[in-house]
Order: C-alpha cells, then structure tokens, then sequence
C-alpha cells in the first residue's frame, strides 16, 4: 500500500488551519503588525502565506475579536492589530478547548 | 519597485472598491516591511529574482484579492468550481436568465389556473426545476470554465510578465466609471448570458416544452413568433460578438454604446412587429376536442403577453433614448478633446 501525498499534505493542511487561529490570537495578546505577526509565528514554527495571513486578520477583525489602528513606526504608517475584549474572551475559551482536545489525544495514544 | 507596484495594482483590480484603498495600504506596508527587512539582512537593495519570490509567495492576485472579500461567497460542491471573484457575477447572470424562464413558466401557469384549468403542484414543481437543472447546469459549467481558466496553475504565474498583471482591466472601476473602458467581467458575463440565452432560444424554438411545460400539449407559439426568430438572434449575436471585441479591446467604450442603439433599435422594431401580430400563443390542437376552458386561458395569456410587449416597448424606447444621448455626448467630448 503506498501513501498518497497529496492526501497527506491536504490532510496536514486541514489540521494547521484549525490551529492558526488559535495561534493568530495568542500571539495577538501583544499588538504587531502583520508582517511582524508573520515573522514571530514562523519563528515559532508556525509558517503561514502571507496572502493567507493578511485577510484572515481583517476577517478577525471583523468578527470582534481584534481591534487595529494605523500608526507611525520607523517614519511608515503600519497597521497594527491586537486582541479586543471579545478576543481574549474567546482566546481563553479555545485554549481550554485545545487543552481538553489535547489531552483526549494524549489519553487515546496512550491506549 | 514597479514589480511590487503592479502587483498591487492587480491584487486592487480584484477588490471592492470600498475597501480596495485600505486593503492595498496595508498589503502594500507588509511587503515592503519584509523587501526592507531582507535588504538589512543581506545589506544590499534586493534583485528584481529576489522581489519576484516575494510576490509568488504572496500568492496569485486573483487567489489573494479573493481571500480579502468579505462576503466569500462561492460555489462548491467537493471542491470549489466558482470563486469569491467571479461569483457575484455569477449570481448576476444566473439570476437574469432563470428571471426571463420563469416570467415566461408563471405567465402559462397563472393563465391556465385562472382560467379554472387543473394545475397540480407537481406540474409547477416540474416546470419550475426544470429551467432551474438547465440553467444552474449551463451557467455554472460556464463559469466554472471562466474560474479554471483564471486560476490556472496559481503556482505557475510569473510577475514579470506583463500578460500575467492584466487582469485589473477586469474590475477597473474607476476607469470603467468614467466611460474610459469597458470591465472584462462585464463582458464575459455578457457573452455568457447571451451564449445560454441563445441555446435556449434554439432548443425552445423546436421543443415548446422548454417554455409551456406539461401545458406544451394545449399551446403552441404562434407563427408571429418564429418570423421574429431570425432577427431574436441576431440582436443577441449582435451582443455577444460586441462583448467579444470589448473582451480583446476593453478600451473601444464606442462600440458597446453603437451596439447598444443598434440592438435597442431592431429590438423596438421586433417589438412593434409583434404587438402588431395580436395573437402570441395559439392551441396546439385547434381542430381537437378542446374545451372553452382552453380558449379562456389562452386568451388570457396572450392579453397578458399584449401588455407585457407595451410595458417591454416603452423600456426599449427609453433605453434606446439613453444609449444615443451616452453616444452623442461621448462623440461630443471626443471632438471637443480633439480641438
């Protein structure tokens, strides 16, 4: 039996992008810009396309979870994003879901 | 950084115009921030290779401008067949040609019920879905083209050339706004909806079905109509030969509005010769058993046709009035510039 690899990568995508909000606004607890934003989740590990990143942050934004203003850094206007009340009350409640999903996981290999 | 600029004059040739400014602002600042970043690392100013592998990860214009729409409508059945980009002109020419089948499935439907004729819901539900399988199927197989053809190999595009970066001309809104080209979409969505229209058109000629449903075997389309069939189809071959060119010459605006009087004027002449004809739709077995019933609802469907060719005749009038007033003043302009 040989292992389809485009299933594989379809498969890994599809697990990345249910954590990539939750890593979005954890890293959102401190204001960044995008490009910034980007940098410090792929330092982490965490790469993401920047034409995947980009909307998804004005998508958050419109949902409330993040608020974001322009500012001048380094004589250029940047936007810059953080979380809003909403989205640290919905930080705090996927995390405890990622934690229960987690943990399920570790029992279930476990056997 | 005309590479850079270009890019993001395309990613903006895709995005609504209210939030195009804000969005390209900001896409704009993150690029730039990583050119700058890259060119402190290796202290030199990056290649234009260098720029290019910037842009390519960025993503395609089309595939990025379609993840910045709001409303991320598309069509998926497994995978997606039509995009958030193309979508609303989609819905746009879905929606005006099952507008036109299903005027025309009503006006049977309520003739034959007013005039106290059997109507079970299964006939409606059958008439009704059956124009909604045919031009869900042929709109969305066209689209879907149109989609497969746009996102071709997204991986595949190169930014450095200049027939990759075109596609603005698409949604060029304010140059569309200002009369100075005519949008790409607008013309592949003409061409498309006129393409069905046409097939339609043919395929209802010979199977009265198409436009009567089970009731085909009491109506017939009267003569009157199949004498109008020949010019029918050259307004609509008019329309699509007219968003052929527009497709290759976005930028000949004189053309669509000379093939807009030239549609609208034999338009109004087919509609004159029609409401001259006074019968529109006749029994299909006149020398059969018919009952009165029958005659009834044929009679009130041919009143009903009567004002919808007067009420179609007066729109005609006042687009055709429209259209040569928009081609006047734009040959006015053109001399005025000229001098």
């Amino acid at each position: 039996m040989t292992l389809d690899g485009n299933l594989f990568e379809n498969l890994r995508l599809e697990l990345r992008r249910g954590s990539l909000v939750l890593a979005v606004l954890t890293q959102l607890r401190g204001e960044q810009y995008g490009y910034t934003l980007r940098k410090s989740l792929a330092e982490h590990g965490m790469e993401i396309d920047e034409g995947t990143l980009y909307p998804l942050l004005r998508r958050l934004e419109t949902q409330g979870l993040l608020v974001s203003e322009w500012r001048e850094e380094e004589k250029r206007n940047k936007r810059f994003y953080k979380l809003s009340n909403d989205g640290k009350l919905m930080l705090k409640q996927l995390l405890a879901e990622w934690k229960s999903i987690d943990a399920s996981l570790n029992g279930i290999l476990k056997g | 950084m005309e590479l850079i600029d270009r890019y993001l004059k395309t990613v903006g040739g895709y995005l609504p115009t209210a939030q195009r400014d804000d969005i390209i602002k900001e896409l704009s600042e993150n690029i730039r921030s990583e050119i700058e970043d890259k060119e402190a690392e290796l202290g030199r100013p990056l290649t234009e290779a260098e720029q290019e592998a910037i842009l390519k990860k960025t993503g395609h214009p089309l595939l990025v401008a379609g993840r910045y729409r709001q409303d991320q409508r598309s069509l998926a059945l497994g995978r997606q067949w039509i995009g958030p980009v193309i979508f609303p002109f989609y819905i746009k020419v879905l929606t005006f040609n099952l507008g036109i089948s299903f005027t025309v499935v009503t006006m049977v439907f309520v003739a034959l019920f007013v005039s106290g004729q059997a109507v079970t819901f299964s006939d409606v539900a059958f008439a009704y879905s059956l124009q909604l399988i045919i031009q869900f199927a042929i709109v969305s197989g066209i689209f879907a083209l149109v989609e497969k053809n746009l996102t071709k190999y997204p991986d595949k595009w190169d930014p450095r050339k200049p027939n990759q970066l075109k596609y603005p001309e698409f949604f060029e809104a304010s140059a569309a706004k200002n009369g100075q080209r005519v949008p790409k979409l607008e013309s592949i969505s003409q061409f498309i909806a006129s393409a069905v229209f046409l097939v339609w058109l043919k395929a209802a000629q010979k199977s009265p079905f198409l436009i009567f449903g089970p009731a085909a075997a009491i109506f017939r389309l009267a003569p009157v109509w199949h004498q109008v069939f020949l010019p029918s189809m050259l307004i609509i071959l008019l329309g699509m030969v007219q968003a052929a060119v527009n497709l290759l010459r976005p930028d000949w605006v004189r053309l669509r509005s000379a093939a807009r009087v030239g549609g609208g004027a034999i338009t109004l002449m087919v509609v004159y010769f029609l409401v001259k004809a006074r019968e529109w739709v006749v029994l299909a077995n006149p020398g059969g058993s018919v009952g009165h019933d029958y005659r009834h609802a044929m009679e009130i469907v041919n009143q009903t046709i009567l004002y919808s060719l007067l009420s179609a005749g007066v729109i005609v009038i006042v687009l055709l009035l429209r259209d040569v007033w928009r081609l006047v003043r734009a040959e006015h302009g053109r001399v005025e510039s000229r001098a």
